[in-house]
């Protein structure tokens, strides 16, 4: 069975790094969500949104 | 095996192939052969004193299916493909206990990325899954073993889960069909959760027939089966996602066009709204809701997830119910842009995935010349469709070089018979012989 040896160790050097590159991306993609263009809008909340 | 009864010999044949092709496959986390064996034997008892005429209350009577290890089944521990996490429970989750009430016998857990939390089918605490069409292949995940299990006849049809994808990619990579249903028609009691408000449970199997009977026994609805008529429908084709998948991929999605047009059915090319924004909305929402689902596990397994995972919760934590909530919102009017993109039409279909199965070691993949993350790859055609709540089927068309391509169908919420008639009109449009009917010709 392959492994995936170079990435299974939790603890090796840069897996806080990669966190910390997820979270500024998701950042940086949140503030490009204009909150103008939402105003009234409700959160979506299932199938029903089609009706 | 002369011995035995038609169920039990369906049932063997599932083992055998599961003992000889499991230790290359690693389709199964975990295996219970002799219980098989024994369920198999019980239903064939019972068929036998009913006589000649099948059990209509059960559909499934001898169907070995395989069920990823994030659903619970009584019995055997669910691990989720994590380090450590385990849980016993002594109750079947809903769809489980359904299928089973219809005779299904379960031969084992299926592998899947570690929580689910993964689209190319690999684990570094369980094993990576391989490609029944070749083992150096990705199968792509999350519902890794279901679909390698199905696509290597390991069982007959499985239970997945799918989030961003995790039915519908690995279907399409291992050639078999994999349905994302409308979202909250099959129960997910029972089921490990990921990210709540994008989840769906649903089936893999060699065709479709096989599959919406699954479905249907999943639902509790009963419905007739898919006919492969589109005669006067209008179908949307998603012309941008078929301009980012590579050659042979689009050259199949061509043909099986064709095979539609030739059905009847008119298409029509669709220009679908903003993809990078539904790449976000995607991504912040379950990012923020994945973290909810592990808060109460997150600080004692933390050093346990993959990086890689780990990178994909952790976020959640600092972003906020302010950046999670107008990602819902927008979410809302990528719906409605989305609807009025397909008003009109009766169903859109799409690549699956824009590749064929990537070797397992690549870490990025070729499209057209332009290098691109495997994993963002494996994603482009699919993810976007998990924000709509409607059901969406991966459905095999052919082979190229040897691996199978998937063309999906996308539908409006509760629309399921409409794609599985596209979907079965399609089926092996393409040619290669992908499509299995083993299943379907022993019902």
């Amino acid at each position: 069975v392959a492994s995936l040896a170079s990435v299974s160790d939790p603890n090796r050097p840069g897996a806080d790094a990669q966190v910390a590159a997820e979270l500024a991306e998701l950042e940086a993609l949140a503030a490009a969500l204009s909150a103008a263009e939402v105003d009234g809008v409700p959160p979506v909340q299932g199938p029903q949104e089609w009706e | 095996v002369s011995a035995m009864g038609a169920i039990e010999q369906r049932v063997e044949a599932a083992i055998e192939a599961t003992e000889r092709l499991n230790p290359t496959l690693n389709a199964y986390l975990h295996l219970d052969l002799e219980g098989a064996r024994a369920e198999a034997a019980e239903v064939e008892a019972i068929e036998v004193a009913r006589g000649t005429a099948p059990d209509p209350r059960r559909p499934l009577a001898g169907m070995p299916i395989c069920v990823k290890d994030i659903v619970d089944v009584a019995g055997m521990p669910t691990t989720a493909g994590g380090a450590e996490w385990v849980r016993h429970p002594d109750r079947d989750a809903t769809v489980v206990a359904r299928l089973r009430a219809a005779g299904a016998i379960v031969v084992g857990k299926g592998n899947t990325n570690e929580f689910a939390c993964g689209i190319d089918g690999r684990n570094p605490h369980k094993g990576d899954c391989r490609n029944p069409w070749d083992p150096t292949r990705l199968t792509g995940g999350s519902s890794s073993g279901p679909a390698a299990a199905v696509a290597g006849g390991l069982a007959a049809a499985a239970i997945g889960t799918d989030t961003s994808g995790s039915i519908r990619v690995p279907a399409a990579l291992c050639g078999v069909v994999g349905i994302r249903p409308t979202r909250g028609l099959v129960p997910a009691d029972g089921v490990v959760p990921l990210a709540w408000s994008l989840d769906a449970v649903g089936p893999l199997a060699k065709d479709v027939a096989g599959a919406a009977l699954v479905l249907d026994l999943m639902t509790g609805r009963e419905s007739p089966p898919p006919r492969p008529e589109v005669s006067g429908m209008r179908l949307g084709l998603a012309t941008e996602l078929l301009a980012i998948s590579e050659e042979p991929v689009a050259e199949a999605i061509g043909l099986a066009v064709a095979a539609l047009r030739e059905a009847g059915a008119e298409i029509v090319e669709v220009t679908l709204p903003d993809l990078a924004r539904a790449d976000a909305i995607h991504r912040i929402v379950q990012c923020c809701e994945v973290a909810a689902a592990h808060a109460s596990w997150f600080e004692r397994q933390r050093d346990l997830y993959a990086p890689e995972v780990r990178a994909r919760i952790e976020p959640g934590y600092v972003l906020g119910a302010e950046a999670y909530l107008r990602a819902q919102r927008h979410r809302r009017l990528f719906t409605r842009d989305f609807a009025a993109a397909i008003d009109g039409l009766d169903a859109l279909i799409a690549p699956t995935v824009p590749v064929l199965a990537p070797p397992i070691e690549a870490e990025e993949v070729t499209i057209r010349g332009e290098r691109r993350g495997t994993r963002s790859a494996l994603l482009s055609c699919a993810m976007l469709f998990s924000q709509l709540d409607g059901p969406a089927v991966s459905v095999p068309i052919g082979l190229r070089e040897g691996l199978p391509v998937g063309l999906q169908v996308i539908g409006r919420p509760y629309a399921e018979q409409t794609v599985l008639r596209v979907a079965t009109t399609a089926e092996g449009a393409a040619g290669g012989e992908v499509v299995d009917r083993g299943w379907r010709a022993s019902i």
